[in-house]
């Protein structure tokens, strides 16, 4: 085989396994190699990262995966495939057994595949993106004879004041609530609200100030959201008294390890700080 | 990320012209001919070093103990005696650098300070054109900011003790359902002054005559004459 390029005529595959030859002027294989080399690493970060996600998988086919990893809980029926963004998918279901769960699909290394299930459907938060609290997702998928008609989710934090070498120190309490109504489904999700969103960002900023990143030990310490602040829920029945939804808690779960869904804390409405 | 500490940027760059100046003059008075961009390189892996990090003023600072870059560059060049004896003093220089960067922050550090007091809430609180309160807590009441009367005040808003028995015994002997909170608002959309790079986070007391500022370090609590919360008001 012989090529043309910039002018010279050369057996390109005799040329290209002389190891010696690759870098000198000589001959030229590493002008075919590199525009080679680096058209594969655009094709594929295109592929992987930016390529549009495809079409989902049709139920059998997310039911059969699921059961596949987790074999714990028998999917019985999706009951639908809720997009939280472009490449997140929330997929609440009914398992054979009666119990109402459900799984977190992510568009990954260009393919959809599961980032965790829910055996039981008590609220969980997800992060599509840790670092932005604009992405953070409550979701659940409650089992209908626990009778929850309403949920309070709260953005918690205690207040704290401290002493220290004649210095004040004071943080103040944050409670904020958001309140939607379980009528009709079982299961729903929830962006966080705006006002959630600007206070978690200001926390983490100023966390992020307090605590430098200087080296990969302190990576560790990134905890976010800060440490202090904390997720909660009250569910209530129809007559608004504090219920507890025993079907939707003690649940098993699989996670694939690569998004985070997070446990919240149930509260007590003695803990909601509750002025006149 | 969007504050930049333009004192401290100003003295590392400083700190890095001086580098480049000392490699310059070293670099004419050359005996070998050796290559630019390699004493650049051997500078900057002489920079590499272990060091002992500690806080002046709540601001990180490295204190260099062993040149590793140095040992690394010997290792390196430990085939011929001649290059090693040519660009040996750029990888001491590398490691010196270490001191001329720690010297930099201890003079930024306090010249920062000068500049922008930590002190004073106009440090904080620079620009409030787009400013905005949002309850954080149901103690607070629906009122609105005003911008002008806030601003107004800030030369003469006076620091005060947070602590006072009233407060804290309605505040922590209470069944915490019973709680209410002293600074249910935060407010938003302001601006520290520029080139302070410092972030902090700004709540307001509830009769809407204080502000806390809580820093990475420090918590500084305000008081004003008027309150600059209002009933109903606008929030330009």
């Amino acid at each position: 085989m012989k090529l043309i390029i910039f002018g010279r005529k050369r057996h390109f595959w005799k040329g290209a396994l002389k190891m010696s030859d690759w870098f000198s002027g000589k001959t030229r294989v590493l002008w075919y190699v590199a525009p080679l080399f680096i058209l594969t690493c655009v094709v594929s970060f295109y592929w992987f990262y930016w390529a549009e996600p495809d079409p989902l998988p049709t139920r059998q086919e997310m039911a059969a995966e699921m059961n596949r990893l987790f074999p714990e809980v028998v999917v019985g029926q999706i009951q639908e495939t809720l997009y939280l963004d472009e490449r997140h998918l929330f997929v609440p279901f009914r398992s054979e057994g009666g119990s109402y769960g459900f799984s977190v699909w992510a568009w990954r290394w260009h393919r959809w595949q599961v980032a965790s299930i829910e055996s039981t459907g008590q609220p969980k938060l997800i992060k599509l993106h840790n670092d932005n609290p604009a992405s953070y997702h409550l979701v659940w998928n409650l089992h209908p004879s626990d009778g929850v008609s309403k949920i309070a989710f709260y953005l918690k934090r205690e207040r704290s004041f401290r002493y220290s070498d004649g210095e004040e120190y004071y943080d103040p309490s944050i409670q904020m609530k958001k309140e939607v109504s379980v009528g009709g489904r079982s299961y729903g999700w929830l962006a966080l609200p705006g006002h959630w969103v600007s206070v978690l960002k200001s926390l983490m900023t100023l966390d992020a100030q307090t605590h430098p990143k200087t080296g990969l030990d302190d990576l560790m310490d990134q905890m976010f959201p800060p440490p202090m602040v904390y997720f909660g829920w009250i569910p209530y029945n129809h007559l608004n008294q504090e219920t507890f939804p025993e079907r939707s808690v003690n649940g098993q779960h699989y996670s694939n390890g690569k998004l985070s869904v997070d446990y919240i804390l149930k509260l007590d409405k003695d803990e909601i700080e509750t002025p006149r | 990320m969007n504050h930049i500490n333009i004192i401290f940027l100003i003295f590392n760059l400083l700190a890095w012209g001086l580098v480049i100046y000392l490699a310059y003059r070293m670099y004419r008075k050359q005996q070998e001919p050796i290559r630019l961009w390699k004493v650049a390189i051997v500078i900057v892996v002489g920079l590499f070093s272990f060091s002992f990090q500690f806080d002046v003023a709540n601001t990180p600072v490295k204190f260099p103990i062993i040149p590793l870059g140095v040992f690394i560059l010997f290792i390196v060049f430990s085939g011929s005696e001649t290059k090693w004896q040519a660009y040996r003093t750029y990888a001491w220089l590398g490691f010196g650098a270490n001191f001329i960067f720690l010297a930099a922050m201890l003079l930024a550090i306090p010249l920062h300070a000068l500049i922008y007091p930590k002190d004073e809430p106009s440090t904080y609180l620079a620009r409030a054109e787009r400013a905005d309160v949002i309850p954080v807590h149901p103690s607070a009441k629906d009122l609105k900011l005003n911008v002008e009367k806030l601003m107004k005040q800030m030369n003469t808003l006076e620091r005060n003790k947070i602590m006072n028995t009233q407060w804290y015994e309605e505040t922590y002997t209470k069944e915490p359902h019973e709680r209410e909170e002293r600074f249910p608002y935060q407010l938003m959309g302001t601006r520290p002054k520029w080139g302070s790079g410092l972030e902090s986070i700004i709540y307001i007391e509830q009769d809407g005559q204080g502000l806390l500022i809580v820093t990475p370090h420090e918590t500084y609590y305000f008081r004003a004459q008027a309150p600059f919360l209002e009933r109903g008001a606008k929030n330009e």
